[in-house]
């Protein structure tokens, strides 16, 4: 198997050896510090971007999902009979304007 | 209850404040028609209330939301306490008119509130617009309330109730 022209464990040497550069000399650029506690903050702050922007995701989706499970709750408490989600019309007879 | 010493009893005939809430434009109308009628807001914010909870006409356009039963005049109005409870809607600019009932036109207004199941306060708002708006109460009232009044003044009002009508008809808010 090749990638790229190259053997599975050179891709693999050479992917590693960039990624180890790349986050050095970002990190050497952006800021102070001994080399393996910049990659420790660096991974660190990583995975801590991951892991925020998963939980984003995820509590969006749990409230979308909330909103939708009231909403059906709302209109099934309303017209009650036999399970069936109906659209509660608005009745204005019973509502004044002052 | 006793009293104690040095303070005053209160009047057998003591007034009941009422205090409803209006739209500005509500008010603004009202304020117009009493001055035109040359008679204090107060008094004819009264009389409307009063002629208002005892009218046919009134009684029989809000009956669809009475959820108790009321009696006026030996009229016997049915209740259904099923149905929905009246919503009152206010828009965001609003204004208060005082009233002050005589205890048994109070108790009438509280008996119509009670059928209504909202608060005395909110009933007499209601009777307010509902008189205001309709042109048939207005023809009865004038006749009854109005006819000292110069023929020049008549007039006025009438051009005022016309306009006012004419702008509800056109879905406008009051």
């Amino acid at each position: 198997m090749k990638l790229f022209g190259l053997s599975l464990i050179d891709a693999t040497g050479i992917a590693v050896v960039s990624t180890y550069l790349v986050i050095v000399v970002g990190s050497a650029i952006s800021g102070k510090g001994d080399k393996s506690n910049i990659i420790f903050s660096v991974v660190g702050k990583m995975v801590k971007g991951a892991v925020n922007a998963a939980d984003k995701t995820i509590h969006n989706y749990i409230e979308e999902k909330d909103d939708e499970m009231l909403d059906k709750a709302r209109r099934v408490r309303k017209t009650g009979v036999g399970r069936k989600v109906k659209e509660v019309e608005k009745n204005n007879d019973y509502e004044i304007f002052m | 209850m006793k009293k104690r010493a040095g303070e005053s009893r209160s009047r057998s005939d003591k007034k009941i404040d009422v205090k409803p809430t209006l739209s500005i434009n509500l008010k603004d109308n009202l304020y117009t028609f009493a001055y035109l009628c040359d008679e204090p807001v107060k008094d004819v914010a009264e009389k409307l209330c009063i002629v208002g909870a005892t009218s046919k006409v009134i009684i029989d356009s809000m009956s669809k939301w009475f959820r108790r039963n009321y009696v006026y005049r030996n009229v016997f109005v049915v209740g259904h306490p099923e149905q929905p409870k009246l919503k009152v809607n206010y828009p965001k600019e609003t204004g208060k008119v005082t009233i002050r009932f005589k205890r048994e036109d109070y108790d009438l207004i509280s008996d119509l509130s009670h059928a209504l199941d909202i608060t005395p306060t909110a009933t007499a708002g209601i009777l307010i617009k509902m008189t205001l708006n309709s042109m048939e109460f207005i023809q009865q009232y004038a006749q009854e309330h109005l006819m000292h009044l110069s023929p020049e003044r008549k007039k006025r009002i009438d051009l005022f109730l016309n306009q006012l009508w004419k702008t509800n008809h056109e879905g406008k808010v009051l």
